[in-house]
Order: C-alpha cells, then structure tokens, then sequence
C-alpha cells in the first residue's frame, strides 16, 4: 500500500512543478439546483460550468445522492456542505482537479523537505508522516473516520445522548484513568473513572469528541449520535515525550475540575523524582506534594494537613494496608513496575470513601497487557525485581505479576564488625493482578498482595511483620447511564516479635489485624447536570491485641492474650455532582457510618469524675459473643463547589466530615513495626474531624503553568495522646494509658507547577500548623496544662521544588530540593543526680525543635536507544541523595553515659548517598 | 580473597548508607525556672541496716558545678503504726538513720521539709524483701566480658528486680619500684605503689522482671560487659552485685527513667516525657520533686574472675607510653628532674627511674587491700 501512495505523491510533485499561483476567478463558482441528483450527474454538471474536473471512484460514490441548491458559490464549499457527515474528502489542487477519496483526503502539494527526508527524519510534518508510515496509518484513521453511535435515524432526532465506552491503551489494552473526553461545542467533558469508563451526554448530531490523558497522544473521534450507545476507544502511547514529559492527566482540570485538595501522580511522574536508594518510591513522591508531612527521613508515615499518620486511609486497589514500608521506612510497600497511578484526597474527600479523618491514598496498580507477554524489573542498590505481564486469553484476560526482595541481609553478613554482622534485615513483596473482561457489560478483577519484612538487630529480638490483602471486583453495566462495582476483600496485617536466645526468657508476641469488606457501588448518570454515585459498605473487623506466648519447651513465660475484640463498620452514602451552569458545579455528599463493638469481652467499668486507672476500676461487664458493647453513628457531610472566573482561573470551596472507628496507638514519634491499632470501644470514642477549604486557581500559557493556593482549617475531637509512660503492647486496659485530645490545624498551600516543555516539575510552598490539647481534667490526664501544643508534626515551612531537564530522548536530568522547619521536639530542662548518674527532667511537650532540614537530590536517567524492534529495552539511573551532604537532624536525645548527660544528634542519610539502578523492560 | 574483600567493601557502603551518624549537640541555653529537690536513697529495714538519702538540687543542663545539697532539711520517715523516726544530716545533704524495725503489713513514708519551710511528702509504701541472688556468673561474649546474675523467689512476690553493683579490681603500675627519696636519701622502699585496687559503681538502670513468666525467676540477667582489653581484667576482678525487689510502681517508674535518659537514639524512639516519682511538693504541687522512696531490704552477692580463668587478650593499661629514664643518685636526691620515681639500681651505681604515674599506682587507685579480697 505504502507503494502506491508513493507513487501517487510523486506524480502530484510533478504536476505541482509546472502549476502554481492559479487564484479563483469568477467563473469557479458553482450555481445550481439539484435535486436527488446522483453524484455523478452533479459532478458532470459542474465541469461543464466551471474549470473544475473530478477524479474519483464511481463505486465509492454511486449512493450518494445530491440535494443542494447552490447559487454563486466557491465548490469547496458546496462539497463541505455535501460530504459533512460522511466519510468522503475532497481535495482540489492547483490545476482545479477535484479528487474525492474515502476517509483520508488527497495531499495536494508536496511535504516540506521532502527531498531531505531519509537524513532529517522527524520534522513536524505528521500528514506526511501519516503517508509514509504503514503503522501510522492504522492509528490516524480512527481520528478521522465517522463513528456513528446509537440507531441510525434520519433526520437525527433533536435532544440528548449518551455515548459511554472504554478508554484503553491501543498497545496493552490497558484502561486508562482520568483521561478527559469532551467536545468544544458547547464545552463540555468528563473522565474516565479508575476503570477506564466513562459516560457523557451531549446533543444528538455530529461532533468531534476529544481525548486526552497522561502521557498518551491526544486524539479525537468523528462521532455522530443517533443515539445511547458505546463507543471504546483505543489511545495511544506518546512515544515521542520530547515535548510532553510530565503531563497533567487533564490538562485544564486544575481549573475546570469541581475535586479540591486531590493530588494524581501519575508512574512517570514517580520516575523522576530521585530516591535516596535509587528506587521508585511512590510514598516519597507524595511527601514531595504540598500539605504532606513526615516525621523523618526514615518515616513512610504521612502526615497530610495536620493529620496524624493512621489517618490516611491507604488503598491498594481497594484493600487497605496497614503498614505502608519496607525495611523501617526506607522503602515503600508498593513495587513501582506494577503502579499505574495513586491519587490523593486531602480535601473534599468524595463520599464514596470514609473511615479516616485526614486522606485518602488510592494506589491504583497497572492491568497485564492484554496483547502480548512482557516484563520488567530492575536491580538497585539494596534490592531486585522482576515483574511479568501478558494475556491469558486474548483481548479478554490479562494477568500482571510482580515480585521484589531485597538483599540486604546478605549485604550485612559482609560486614566485617560483629554488630552488623549478627544483624538481618530484609524483605519482598508479591503483587498479583488479573483482569477478565468477561463481555462488554461484565469485567472481573482479582488482585492479591502480600509483603513481609524481617529484622533482628544483634540481639535476640527478630522482629517480622506482614501484609496480606486479596480483592475481587466484579464491575457491571446495567446501561449506559448506571453502572455498579462489587467489592469483596480481605485485608490482614500481623506482626511478631520473639526472642529465643535465653531459653528460660525465649517468647514470641503476636499482633494481628483481619479486615473482611463488602461493598457495592454504583455510578449513575441521569444527565448531563447530574453525576450520582451511592453505595452501601460493611467492614468487619478482627484484632488480635496481642498474644505473648512461651517459645521452646524450657521457657518460663507465662501466656498473656489480650482478648481479641471485633466490630463493624458499615455505611451507605450517596453523592451528585450537580452542574448547575458552565460556571458553577456544586458536590453533595452524605455518607451515614454506623459502628458497632462487639463481644465477647469484659469491659471495665471506672468511678465516674475519678481519674482512669486501675485503681478505679468499680465493675466489669461481661459482654457475650457478637453483642454490641458500644454503638457509635453518625453522618458525615461532604461538600464542595466550583465556580469559574475566566476560562482560566476559578475559585473553589469544600468542607467535609470524617468519622474514624480504628486507630494506632504508638507512642513513638515515626511509625515502628510494633504499633498496635485499636478498635473504638466503650472508652476510646471515635474521632470525628471536619475541615473547611478554600483554594483558588490560575491556568497559564495556554494551561501549561498552573497555579493554585489553597487554605483549610480543620479540627479534631477524640485524638488520643499518651500519658507519661504508657504502655501500649500487652495492656488489657488501653484507657487507662491514653488521654483525649483534641486538635485543630491550618495552613496555606501555594503551588506553581509546569507541566510541558523540556523543563517541568513543581514548587511548593506550605504554611502549616497543627495542635492539640488534652480534654481531661483528671490528673495524669492533662499535658502541658491543658493548653494547646504543637504536635509531633507540625513544621510550619515547608519549600519543596521538583524539577526535571530532558536534554534528549535519551538523557534527562532531575533536581529535587526540599526545605522545612524542623520538627518540634522536648528538651530536657535541667539534669540532677541520682544514684551515681545524672538524669534529665524534660520540659513541658514539643516546645523546641530539630534543626531545619534542607536537602537536595540529583538524578539522571540514560535510556538505550529507541529501537522500537529490540530484545530489552534497558535505562540507568544515576542518583546521588542528599547532594550537599547537609547532616539533617531524624532526632535530638540526650543519653545520660558514664554518669553524665550527653547531647546527640541523630542524621540518618548524613552524606551524599549515590545509587546506581538498572532497569529493563522487554 | 579478593573475592572477600569485595564482599567486605559491600557491606561498609552499606553500613555508611544505612548506618546514619550521630554527632554531639548542643541544645539551646534552657534555664529552668527553678531547681527541684532531689531525693536519693532508699530505706532498709533489715536490723542494724543504716539507711540514708541524699537530698539534693536539679541544676541547668550547663552547670558543670557539683549538684548543690540540700542542707538543715527536717527528714522523717513515718510508719503506718505512726511511728516517726528522725533522720540526722551526717554531711551536708546527706540525712542518716540506723535500724527502721519494720512488722509484716507496715507501710511507710517520707516526709521532708527544708529549711525554707517548703514541705513533701511521699506516697505511703509497702516494703519488699529482696530474695537472695542464686548466682553471679561470667561469660566470654565478643572478646569480652559479660557478667550476669540469677534470682527467684519461690514465693513468687517479688516479680520486679532491680540491681546495683560495684566493681573492684586489682591492677599494677608500669615498673616496680624498689627504693625511694625520702629525707635526701635513697632507701629501700617500704610500701607498695605497684599493686593497687581500684573500684567504680553501677551507673546505669538495671531492671527485670518476672511478671510475664509462670515462675519468679530472673534467669541470666545481663548485669554488665567488660572488654577484653580492660585495665579491669588484667589481674583480678571482682563484682559485688546488690539487688533490690521492687513494688510495680517503682518497677514502672525505674523503667521510665532508663527509657528516657538510657535506651534512647534509636529510629523508634518513645517521645521522652518528665518522669516524676512518688513524692509530692505539699506547698507547691504544681512543681515537681525528683526521685522515689521505697522501702526493703537488700541481698547481694561478690564474684571474682582471675585473669588465667580468660582467654588471651592485650590489656590497655594506661601505661602505654611509659619509659625508663637513668638518673644518678644526686640527681635524684636534688629532685632536678621533678617527678621521676627510683626503680632499680644499676651496676654503674646509677638508678633506674620512671615517670610518678607510671610508677605510683595510688594515683589510679589505692594500695590499700579490700577487706574481702583475699576470699
């Protein structure tokens, strides 16, 4: 085929040698009128009139029949007129010949740089490119050919359509998320939803449907509605990222988008973003956006607008994790080759979601390719991983399977120091993800999960904690306008400690979470003005609190279980998004939570207006198995609105409710592998936070630049904070060890982000702080007297600059600089004498802080080259963490030694950290 | 080899990778708004037992001074039979008592007041018997080594342990000197300066307990390590290991100083918070008293490990760099080179000498011999 197109352009460049500079005179205009005339006849007619003469297939055209009255017009307009809503072009080249062609028009004068072609490939001539390309060719037709959708009728009916379908990768058939579909006249759009679906009403009749989405090429499609119908449609990957690196997944949704406070960082985006060992980490990513916090350099922990670090509802395709890092918080749980996208809610959080107080963290993992089989992975410093990926049945059914292990333990025993020598410390994780479309209405999915750290630090305490969660969802269209998700899935988290050196001691301590949910969601769209979604949830939850158990024969430990406690959680929601014009959009949403505490359990009962304690205790109530103990409901109210200024800047206002019924009980600053989580019972009231935003939004230079600057206040009832000594593991009686707090947060975010070119990325500026305050009034009860003291994690400043320099194809350059204040920290106040050391009295809580931190990170990507047809495809990454070496404080602590008290600081990446990566792809 | 050595190199990157550094810090001046009385002792009921606490004052992080004591208080311990018994300052800030009789069931309390007037008063305590210690024992650990003692109460009341000890141990100065200056003349030698005794206290928080197991029984509790270079080992070495039994109150709270003064600089460190005891200041409750009364007896038991019980090990004696310098006799009884010791006389009829500290033993330690060394 290529051929003969070939052959036809260069007899056209013939031609076009020896004519040009023909204007249109008079006697090209066309007059007439026909009436159920064939085209041919028309055709003949008009080149008796005029100097125009018509070269087309008279078998493509017998059917068309002319009905036009014409008077005085130029024959470029009479055939717009005659072909508009079909599939025929037209072309008229300088000499007036007329060809009429199917789907694609004749090119009528010559590429530029024709000749140069061959040696100056890849100049912006895509129509040329199109021609000599036998690949392209499949992928330009769609964008012009006519779809037509629903029962053909003529004339088409006036009114409203839907048109609902799948967006897919054309290469792996992988949906695509948050991609934007919309039409220009009148401007309106949607997105796809995280299965690639989407829905949208518009008039009846022709339009060009456009499509766009993160790092694929933007198309469109010829569409003509008749009717409710489907159309899926395949984008395609942009190869060529010269011009696009970090790409917005809608480009103007900064502005047009009604969702506040979400942040969707997209696999590409992770990439770039240099790690202290050299591996995608998604968790640091999302560190680097404004509003999210950490403790320290070691911590996965987030802390997002003041929220403590259980108060993020983490999300991998559906199942919650409750332990989101590897080998103590260097690494994040989540392998990189098998994440698509993880989008963050940090306001207006939709009401779909609840059960944390501060955000939700969806990590969204890829679909196998439904094509063909591939595979990736990579090796770095500390770890190793290989993922795999293809269809089982084709087009139907695809799986994608990742696994990751780290081989820092073999690292330790090279060690030549005892110390590091009888320490081990390691971990993998195993992804697993099938998707089965089983027809067009019915799409199965069935992911699995499970991760697993070990550690034992020279000593005899081995320390293992695991997650292990497994999700089948089963999507169904009921029609274009409704479709529903059910959800079944099981999350378990379960760590161990044991000791076994000295037999009489050796024990082993159990914790464990199990989590059973259902839920069934449905989206509905009953017009172009309204998005519905409602849906009920059930989450059962099981806790073993903790079980100390001899080990061996010899041991002399007595058995202690803290007996297992159990409650539901269910709730129903409903939400719409209500368009009202094209400049307001407002969101409600009502999600009504009902928690129940369940026996079987003894519940101790203490003097009323007396301090908790054990000493206080005056009944026990026993509960039998399944009862209620403790019933807490409420609803959560969700709302938020758009309104837009120009075409490119809006202003934008939420408020929501959360309700929380679970919640980690730590009593150390970053998160350890021995926090436990705690049910609300009798005691420990569930926490209820609301929050209050208000952001506004700035498009520039044709949506390239985005601007934002939001505000939020927030407050917190029912914290919990922890008495002096508490002790957490083991306790029968948790109430006794903790005290209620409540909080209140505030801050600003700016952000000024660009998205294209060969410079992009993001900085940010954060003003934030964050407070609590005791509730109690009995002694023991209250911490700094009651008043309000900064938490563990408010860091008021916060400059974070991302930033990306693509020299080539090939080579690439990314800057990462993070600036904050330090932490807030207790001093000691004064050291006395007793016995024959000194020890410290510490001040009153958090009224210092760590030094400030400021690092910068340096990486660069070198891919091979691009050869499309090549065995593996391979990239290094260079990366050098903590660029100037700065001693970044993790903590300050004072050690009375020898006697005497001494003052250290604590860096836990204290230099220049290189790292080399490998990656490959086949 | 060289394989090994690659291996080795792995694994420091590693270690400077994962390791972290810690470096000294200085905290921003802090200044309390006050001191707060310090009580440090413990009140031993067994018969004839002296009992005695320290009262003294907390001071700035800074001070490098001496804690001030606090003197002329008025202490008195008070029994649940409302017996008082009033404690004498022997010297200043330290108030003594002989022989508290004490009956099965009694409580008592600390009752102070300053010469200030400011008054506290302790929490009422039961007393706790400690039961004998079963053994101290030694074990070669990572060149070294690492002394450990077990303990059960048979009548299971204990539960919560608590441990002191006090090293001794012998050592010897660099040369052995044979004569010295005394009265312009150079005489035979009388006392011995080259074999001495040194000794130092437990300083850190020993604690355990046995209320997670079936039996009261502190198997292998590690009560401290000493090197193998140690000056410690290099001839005898002894240990007398005290133990305390502990109400859980005083347990938790031990607990809750060493975790913030001693088991701390890890990643996951517990945020540190003010550990107060259970005395109370009666005329300013807000402000704080340090220190915890409690009440018992003490048990206690001395081990000694020879240096031909050990591996071979080269002890660090501090008297690296000692030489031996030639001296005549006018020059030594003229004191021209001030400092240097007679060690030997030469045959030229000139003597041996070496430096005052690598000949003086006492300046590190005592010659006197412990009264139970010889056991």
């Amino acid at each position: 085929m290529s051929y003969f197109y070939r052959l036809t352009l260069f007899s056209f460049f013939v031609f076009a040698l020896s004519l040009t500079g023909f204007g249109q005179s008079g006697q090209d205009l066309v007059s007439g009128n026909f009436t159920n005339v064939k085209f041919e006849q028309f055709a003949r007619t008009v080149e008796q009139a005029t100097p125009y003469r018509f070269y087309y297939r008279p078998g493509e055209l017998d059917s068309v029949v002319v009905n036009l009255n014409v008077d005085r017009k130029p024959l470029s307009n009479v055939l717009q007129q005659l072909f508009n809503g079909t599939l025929f072009q037209y072309a008229i080249d300088a000499r007036k010949r007329v060809y009429i062609t199917v789907n694609r028009p004749i090119r009528t004068n010559l590429p530029i740089d024709f000749f140069d072609r061959g040696n100056n490939a890849g100049k912006d001539d895509s129509t040329a490119n199109a021609y000599l390309t036998e690949s392209r060719k499949q992928i330009v037709a769609p964008e012009t050919k006519i779809y037509e959708v629903g029962k053909r009728t003529n004339p088409i009916r006036p009114g409203r359509a839907t048109v609902a379908g799948y967006i897919r990768n054309q290469a792996s058939g992988e949906p695509i998320v948050g991609a934007a579909v919309y039409i220009d006249n009148p401007r309106i759009g949607t997105s796809t939803d995280q299965f690639g679906y989407y829905s949208f009403t518009l008039p009846r009749g022709r339009h060009a449907l456009k499509l766009r989405s993160v790092g694929m090429k933007d198309t469109q499609r010829q569409i003509i509605l008749y009717g409710d119908g489907s159309l899926d449609v395949n984008m395609e990957d942009d190869v060529i990222p010269l011009k696009e690196v970090v790409i917005a997944a809608e480009k103007d949704v900064n502005v047009s988008g009604l969702q506040m406070g979400q942040e969707r960082v997209d696999i590409r985006t992770m990439k770039q973003v240099p790690t202290a060992l050299g591996e995608t980490d998604l968790l640091r990513v999302v560190m680097t956006l404004p509003g999210v916090k950490s403790v320290g350099e070691s911590s996965t922990g987030l802390n997002v607008r003041g929220g403590a670090t259980d108060q993020n509802l983490i999300l991998y395709n559906d199942a919650t994790i409750y332990n989101s890092s590897h080998l103590f918080g260097f690494f994040s749980a989540f392998n990189p080759d098998v994440i698509k996208s993880v989008e963050l809610y940090k306001s207006g959080i939709p009401s779909r979601y609840g059960g944390r107080l501060s955000s939700v963290l969806e990590v969204m993992t890829r679909d196998g390719n439904k094509k063909k089989f591939g595979g990736s992975g990579g090796l770095g410093l500390l770890t190793g991983r290989l993922t795999l990926e293809g269809p089982i049945l084709k087009d139907k059914t695809s799986f994608i399977i990742g696994g990751r292990s780290s081989y820092s333990s073999w690292l330790l025993k090279q060690v030549p120091v005892s110390t590091f020598r009888n320490s081990r410390a390691n971990f993998y994780d195993v992804n697993v993800h099938i998707t089965h479309d089983y027809n067009n209405k019915n799409t199965i999915y069935l992911t699995g999960y499970l991760s697993q750290d070990y550690f034992r630090l020279n000593s005899d305490t081995a320390y293992n904690y695991r997650n292990q969660n497994l999700t089948l969802k089963w999507k169904h269209l009921f029609n274009n306008k409704l479709y529903s998700v059910f959800t079944g899935g099981v999350s378990q988290y379960k760590y161990n400690v044991s000791a076994d050196r000295n037999p009489v001691n050796a024990y082993d301590l159990d914790f464990g979470i199990n989590q059973t949910m259902a839920k069934a969601d449905f989206n509905y769209f009953p017009n172009p003005k309204h998005t519905v979604d409602f849906g009920i949830s059930s989450t059962y939850y099981k806790l073993q609190p903790g079980t100390y158990l001899p080990r061996g024969t010899e041991s002399l430990v007595a058995s202690d279980r803290v007996p297992a406690e159990q409650g539901i959680e269910s709730a129903v929601y409903v939400g719409d998004r209500y368009d009202i014009n094209q400049r307001l959009s407002l969101s409600f949403g009502l999600r009504y939570s009902l928690y129940s505490y369940l026996g079987p359990k003894d519940v101790f009962a203490y003097a009323p207006g007396l301090p908790v304690t054990t000493n206080n205790i005056v009944d026990t109530v026993s509960y039998a198995a399944n009862k209620p103990i403790q019933t807490y409901h409420g609803p959560e109210y969700r709302f938020s609105a758009r309104y837009v200024l120009s075409e490119n800047a809006s202003v934008k206002a939420s408020f929501n409710r959360m309700r929380q019924y679970i919640q980690m009980l730590s009593n150390t600053t970053v998160i350890a592998p021995t926090d436990i989580w705690k049910l609300s019972d009798s005691h420990i009231r569930p926490q209820v936070g609301d929050q209050y935003s208000l952001g506004i939004y700035k498009n520039l230079k044709a949506n390239t630049v985005e601007l934002s600057v939001e505000g939020y206040y927030k407050t917190m009832q029912n914290l919990i904070d922890y008495r002096s000594g508490a002790v957490l593991i083991l306790n029968h009686h948790i109430e006794t060890d903790v005290v209620n707090a409540e909080g209140k947060a505030y801050g600003i975010e700016l952000m000024a982000k660009k998205l294209t070119g060969k410079l992009n990325g993001w900085i940010s500026y954060t003003y934030a702080r964050t407070f609590l305050r005791t509730t109690g009034t009995q002694v023991g009860e209250v911490i700094n007297q009651g008043k309000y003291y900064p938490s563990n994690y408010d860091k008021p400043h916060d400059v974070t600059m991302i930033g990306n320099y693509r020299f080539s194809r090939r080579f690439s350059v990314s800057i990462n600089m993070t600036y904050s204040t330090g932490r807030p920290i207790t001093l000691p106040l004064a050291k006395y004498t007793l016995g024959e050391a000194q020890r410290l009295l510490y001040s009153e809580r958090n009224q210092y802080r760590i030094p400030d931190y400021f690092r910068t990170d340096f990486a660069m990507n070198i891919e091979g080259n691009h050869k499309v047809k090549k065995l593996a495809h391979s990239s290094w990454t260079i990366s050098v963490y903590n660029l100037t070496g700065r001693r970044n404080a993790y903590s300050i602590y004072f050690k009375s030694e020898n006697g005497g008290i001494r003052g250290y600081k604590l860096s836990i990446f204290g230099q220049p950290i290189p790292s080399l990566t490998y990656n490959f792809k086949f | 080899m060289k394989r090994k050595h690659t291996q080795q190199l792995i694994g420091w990157l590693f270690i400077l990778i994962m390791g972290g550094c810690v470096d000294p810090y200085r905290p921003p001046e802090i200044t309390a708004p006050a001191t707060y009385l310090v009580v440090d002792g413990f009140l031993d009921i067994a018969p004839g037992a002296v009992t005695t606490f320290k009262l003294s004052r907390s001071q700035n992080l800074t001070d490098a001074k001496a804690p001030t004591m606090e003197t002329k208080a008025t202490v008195t311990i008070e029994s649940s039979r409302n017996l008082k018994y009033s404690l004498k300052e022997v010297t200043s800030g330290v108030y003594s008592y002989t022989s508290v009789p004490s009956q099965t069931g009694e409580t008592f309390r600390l009752r102070i007041k300053t010469s200030r007037g400011v008054e506290y008063l302790s929490d009422m305590v039961a007393f706790k018997n400690s039961p004998v210690i079963d053994q101290v024992n030694w074990k070669v650990e990572n060149d070294g080594v690492r002394i450990y003692a077990d303990a059960h109460d048979p009548t299971g009341n204990t539960r919560y342990y608590r441990w002191e000890y006090e090293e001794t141990w012998e050592f010897t100065s660099a040369f052995y000197s044979s004569y010295e200056v005394k009265n312009k003349q150079i005489v035979q030698r009388q006392q011995d300066i080259f074999t001495c005794w040194n000794s130092a206290k437990s300083k850190n928080i020993l604690i355990n307990s046995s209320a997670k197991l079936n039996q009261d029984v502190i198997s292998q509790m590690p009560i401290t390590y000493v090197p193998g270079y140690s000056t410690k080992i290099g001839v005898r070495y002894s240990i007398l290991v005290k133990q305390y039994a502990l109400t859980q109150d005083a347990y938790l709270y031990w607990e809750q100083l060493s975790k913030t003064t001693e088991n701390i600089g890890s990643l996951f460190d517990p945020q540190p918070t003010q550990v107060t005891g259970n005395i109370q200041n009666l005329t300013n409750p807000a402000e704080p008293a340090l220190g915890y009364f409690s009440a018992g007896t003490v048990t206690s038991k001395r081990m000694f490990i020879r240096r031909m019980e050990l591996p071979y090990w080269v002890t660090k004696t501090g008297y690296d760099g000692c030489v031996k310098d030639t001296l005549t006799p006018k020059e030594l009884i003229d004191n021209k080179y001030p400092g240097q010791i007679p060690i030997t006389d030469l045959p030229d009829g000139t003597y041996e000498t070496g430096q005052e500290v690598c000949v003086d033993c006492r300046l590190q330690g005592t010659n006197v011999k412990p009264s139970f060394w010889n056991q």
